[in-house]
C-alpha cells in the first residue's frame, strides 16, 4: 500500500510549523527511513498516518484515499504502530500484548493464539517460555522484540515505527535491525521508520527521506544521500557519523566503496554484514568495529571467527593506494579512523565509481 | 478472657445495635462516595484545569476537623442520621477523588498513546488500560475513605446517629471504664478488619506484572 | 453565657500549642527512627507497620483508651497527637533520604566528610521539604483531633463546640467549629506556601 503526503503542513499552536508543505510518496513494500535532527518533524510527520495528529493543511491517502474517509479506529487497527518506549502494558503478559489488535478486530481465539505463536518463532522466541511472561520479566531487546511483533499481529500492510531501537544498547540495536531487515525480506510491509541514528538509516532504508526543521531536505537510497548530499546540511548529517570529508575533489577511498551494508546475522556481540558485489561476509562488533572477513562457506558452516585477514583501508587512502592493493584482492573493507567499517570497495562498486565519474550521475 | 466473656454478656446487645448502625452509616456513605466521587475522578483526569481547583478545594475542605465538620452541619440540617450520612458521604468523597484523579493521570502518557495508536475507542481504553493500571490507588482511597469513616461515624454518635460512639461517649461521661473499651476496641477492631481487607482488595486488583517480587 | 473574641483567641492559641506540642513530640520519633533506621530497611518496616497501625485507629477510640491510662487533662491528648504524629514524618523522612542522589553522598564522602556530615551538610538539607511536608500532614490532622480533646478533659476550640452541643446552642457551636476550620485550613496553606518557596530554591 502507499502512502501519499500532499502538501501537509503541521502547525501546533503557537508554534513554527513542526511539518512544512511535505510531498512525499511511500512506496508499496518499501522501508523509508524519517532522519533528521530531534525536533525536525519526524514524528510528527509518522502520527499524522494514524491520525494521532491531524494536519493543519494538506492530504495524506492511502492507496489513494483520503485518510478522513475512514473511522479513525479502524484505520488505526490496520496500521502497525511501535514506539521507542516498547509501550507495552505492564499489566498485560506478552500474548496478551500482542493479541490487543487481533482482538478488538475480534478474531476468534485459536486464530489469535496460532497467531502469536507464528510470530514469537518469527523471533526465535519460544512460545511456552515467554507467551506468559510480562513485559517486566523480558531484557530491553526482548520487549523491543514483542513490541514490533505486536504492531505486526494483525498483519496491517502499513507499519510505523518511531525510534524502535533508540533506547536500546547497541548490540540489541544491531542484532534486532538485523531480525527487522529479515522480517520486511519476508514479509513486504509498507514501513515507514523514524530514527535519528544514520548508520541505522542505512542499514535498513529502501530510501532515506531527511528532514531539517520540518522540511524535507532530500529524499534518495543510502548510496545517493552518502555520495551527493543536496546541500552542507545533509553532508554535516551524514559527516558526524562518518568523520570522513566528503567534499574534498580528490577521491578517497569511501567514494570508491559501496556502503549498503545488510546485517545477515548476529553472534553474541558480533555481526556478521553482507554487501552486494562481495561473496565474502564481513564481521564487526557491536560498535560497529571490523574483526575481519568470512567466507560463504564458513558463514553457513556455522563458524563465526574471521578467516581472512584482509588489511583494511582508511577512508581517506588515495585512489592510487587503493587500486595498487586493490590487485591482488577481490574486495576491499574501509574503516573509519576509530576502526569502524564504513564500506566495501568491491569490483562492482569500483565500477559504480567510474561510471558517475564519466557520466556524472550514478547508474 | 475472662473479663471479655463479662463484658460480652453485660453489654452485648448494646454492642450488636451499635455495630450494626455503625456499619450502616460507613457501608451508605462508602457505596454513594464512590459512585460519586470514582466517575468524577474519572472525568477530572480527562479536564485537567478544572480539576486543579477541584482537587485543590476538595484537600482544603479536607483539612476541616471532623467535630468542627458536625458542628456546622449541625444547625444546617439538625440531628439524627441523616445529616450523619450527609456528612460521611461529603468527607468519604475526598480520599477516593483524589486517588481516582492521581491514579489516571500516573498512568504512562505513552501507554494511552499507543492504545489510541492500535486502534481503541477511549471507552475501550479507559477500561482495559487506565482503570486497570489505576485500580490499586483507586482501591488505597476506598480504604482511606473506609478508615476516615469508621472514625468519623464514631462521632456521629454526637448528633444521634447511633453506633459505638454512643458507648465510648456513655463510657466517658459516666466514668466506665468498661463501657469505654466496650466501645473503643470494637470501632479499632472494625477499622483493623476494613483496612486488612482492602489491602487485600488492593493487592488483588494490582495486576500481575506490577507485583513486586 | 457569652463567649467574647478574646475567649476565642485564647483557645485558639490553647489549640495551636498543643497540637504543636503533639505534633513536634512524635514528628521527633518519627524523624529519629528514620535517620536511625535509614540503612536497616527491615527495621525501617516493622516500625512503619506500627506507625501505620496507629494511623488506622480511630481517634475518639484512641482518645477513650487513652484516657484510662493518662486520666483527664492534656496528657492524653498529647500522648494520643504524638502517636499519630510519627507516621507521616517517618515516612517521609525516610522516603526523602531514600531519594538523595548516591552521587552526592560518594561526592561528600570523597571530600573527606565524616558520615554524620555527610548526613548533616548533604542528606538532611535535601530532606528538608519532604520533612516539612510530613509535618505539615501531622499538625493539621493534630489540629483536628485536639477538637476533640475535650471529651478527654484538655482545653482548646473543642471546649465551646461541646458546650454549644450540650446547651443546643449553635452561637457557641460555631465560634469553637469555625476558628478551628480556618485554624486547620491556614496551617495547610501557610506551610504549603513554604514548602513551594523552598521547592523553588
Ligand atoms: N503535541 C505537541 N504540541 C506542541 N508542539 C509539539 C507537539 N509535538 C511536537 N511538537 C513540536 O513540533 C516540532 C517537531 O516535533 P517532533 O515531530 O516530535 O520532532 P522529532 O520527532 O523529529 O524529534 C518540535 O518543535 C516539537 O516541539
Ligand atoms: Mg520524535
Amino acid at each position: 500500500m502507499t502512502v501519499t503526503f500532499s502538501e501537509v503542513t503541521k502547525v501546533y499552536q503557537g508554534k513554527k510549523p513542526a511539518v512544512e508543505n511535505l510531498n512525499l510518496e511511500v512506496h508499496t513494500g518499501e522501508l523509508l527511513v524519517l532522519i533528521g535532527p530531534s525536533g525536525c518533524g519526524k514524528t510528527t510527520t509518522l502520527r499524522m498516518i494514524n491520525r494521532l495528529e491531524e494536519p493543519t493543511h494538506g492530504k495524506i491517502q492511502i492507496d489513494g484515499r483520503d485518510i478522513e474517509k475512514f473511522k479513525e479506529e479502524e484505520l488505526r487497527r490496520g496500521i502497525g504502530y511501535t514506539v521507542q518506549q516498547t509501550g507495552l502494558f505492564p499489566h498485560m503478559t506478552v500474548k496478551d500484548n500482542i493479541e490487543v489488535v487481533p482482538r478488538l478486530l475480534k478474531w476468534p481465539k485459536d486464530k489469535r493464539d496460532e497467531r502469536v505463536r507464528e510470530l514469537l518463532a518469527m523471533v526465535n522466541m519460544d512460545f511456552e517460555e515467554f507467551a506468559h511472561r510480562y513485559p517486566r520479566q523480558l531484557s530491553g531487546g526482548q520487549q523491543q522484540r514483542i513490541g514490533v511483533l505486536r504492531s505486526l499481529a494483525a498483519d496491517p500492510p502499513i507499519i510505523l515505527m518511531d525510534e524502535p531501537f533508540g533506547a536500546l544498547d547497541p548490540i540489541s540495536r544491531e542484532v534486532l535491525q538485523i531480525e527487522l531487515k529479515k522480517l520486511q525480506a519476508r514479509l513486504q510491509k509498507t514501513i515507514i521508520f523514524v530514527t535519528h541514528d544514520i548508520d541505522e538509516a542505512i542499514r535498513l532504508g529502501d530510501r532515506i527521506a531527511i528532514f531539517q526543521t520540518g522540511q524535507l531536505v532530500q529524499l534518495g537510497s543510502p548510496q545517493e544521500i552518502v555520495k551527493n548530499p543536496v546541500n552542507e546540511f545533509v553532508a554535516s548529517f551524514i559527516k558526524k557519523n562518518y568523520q570522513f570529508e566528503t567534499s574534498n575533489l580528490s577521491l578517497k577511498a569511501l567514494d570508491l566503496a559501496s556502503v549498503d551494508f545488510h546485517p545477515y546475522e548476529s553472534h553474541d556481540d558480533r555481526i556478521i554484514l553482507s554487501i552486494d558485489g562481495s561473496d565474502d561476509f564481513y564481521l564487526v562488533d557491536s560498535d560497529h568495529r571490523f574483526i575481519g572477513t568470512i567466507s560463504k562457506e564458513n558463514v553457513k558452516a556455522n563458524q563465526i571467527t574471521a578467516d581472512k585477514v584482509l588489511q583494511p583501508i582508511r577512508v581517506y587512502d588515495s585512489v592510487q593506494n587503493i587500486l595498487s592493493i586493490f590487485k591482488d584482492v577481490n574486495t576491499l573493507p574501509v574503516v573509519d579512523d576509530g576502526n569502524k567499517l564504513v564500506g566495501v570497495i568491491t569490483s562492482l562498486s569500483l565500477m559504480n565509481a567510474v561510471a558517475r565519474l564519466v557520466g556524472g550521475n550514478e547508474s | 478472657m475472662n473479663y471479655i466473656g463479662y463484658l460480652w454478656s453485660t453489654y452485648n446487645s448494646q454492642i450488636i445495635q451499635a455495630m450494626w448502625q455503625q456499619i450502616y452509616l460507613v457501608g451508605i456513605s462508602l457505596v454513594c462516595g464512590a459512585i460519586v466521587s470514582i466517575p468524577l475522578g474519572i472525568y477530572l483526569s480527562k479536564h485537567t484545569r478544572l480539576a486543579t481547583w477541584v482537587i485543590t478545594a476538595v484537600s482544603i475542605l479536607q483539612t476541616i476537623p471532623s467535630l468542627a465538620f458536625f458542628a456546622i452541619i449541625l444547625p444546617i440540617l439538625g440531628i439524627g442520621a441523616t445529616p450523619a450520612l450527609i456528612v460521611l458521604f461529603l468527607y468519604s468523597l475526598l480520599p477516593m477523588l483524589r486517588n481516582t484523579y492521581t491514579g489516571l493521570r500516573s498512568v504512562d502518557p505513552t501507554l494511552i498513546d499507543v492504545a489510541k495508536g492500535m486502534g481503541m475507542t477511549s471507552f475501550q481504553r479507559l477500561i482495559f488500560v487506565e482503570l486497570r493500571l489505576a485500580a490499586p490507588l483507586i482501591v488505597a482511597g476506598i480504604r482511606l475513605s473506609t478508615i476516615y469513616l469508621v472514625s468519623w461515624a464514631t462521632m456521629a454518635s454526637l448528633i444521634g446517629a447511633g453506633g459505638f460512639g454512643d458507648l465510648i461517649f456513655a463510657g466517658i461521661d459516666n466514668y466506665n471504664n468498661d463501657l469505654i473499651i466496650t466501645g473503643a476496641v470494637p470501632t479499632a477492631l472494625m477499622a483493623f478488619i476494613a483496612s486488612m481487607i482492602f489491602t487485600l482488595i488492593r493487592r488483588y486488583v494490582t495486576p500481575i506484572g506490577l507485583r513486586r517480587a | 453565657m457569652t463567649v467574647t473574641f478574646s475567649d476565642i483567641l485564647s483557645a485558639s492559641f490553647v489549640h495551636l500549642y498543643l497540637s504543636l506540642i503533639g505534633t513536634f513530640a512524635g514528628g521527633l520519633i518519627g524523624f529519629i527512627v528514620a535517620v536511625l533506621g535509614r540503612n536497616h530497611a527491615r527495621i525501617l518496616t516493622v516500625f512503619l507497620t506500627i506507625a501505620e497501625l496507629i494511623q488506622t485507629f480511630p481517634s475518639i477510640a484512641m482518645l477513650a483508651l487513652l484516657l484510662l491510662v493518662f486520666g483527664l487533662g492534656n496528657n492524653t491528648l498529647i500522648v494520643a497527637l504524638a502517636l499519630y504524629g510519627i507516621m507521616p514524618v517517618l515516612q517521609n523522612t525516610y522516603e526523602g533520604l531514600s531519594a538523595v542522589d548516591p552521587m552526592l553522598i560518594d561526592v561528600g564522602r570523597g571530600m573527606g566528610m565524616t558520615k554524620r556530615q555527610v548526613l548533616r551538610r548533604v542528606e538532611l538539607p535535601l530532606t528538608f521539604p519532604m520533612i516539612l511536608a510530613g509535618f505539615r500532614v501531622s499538625l493539621v490532622t493534630s489540629i483536628g483531633i485536639a477538637t476533640i480533646g475535650v471529651f478527654v478533659g484538655s482545653g482548646g476550640l473543642g471546649l465551646f463546640i461541646y458546650r454549644g452541643l450540650q446547651m443546643l446552642d449553635n452561637q457557641i457551636m460555631l465560634e469553637g467549629a469555625v476558628p478551628a476550620a480556618i485554624l486547620a485550613i491556614l496551617v495547610e496553606l501557610l506551610i504549603g506556601l513554604l514548602e513551594r518557596r523552598l521547592a523553588k530554591r
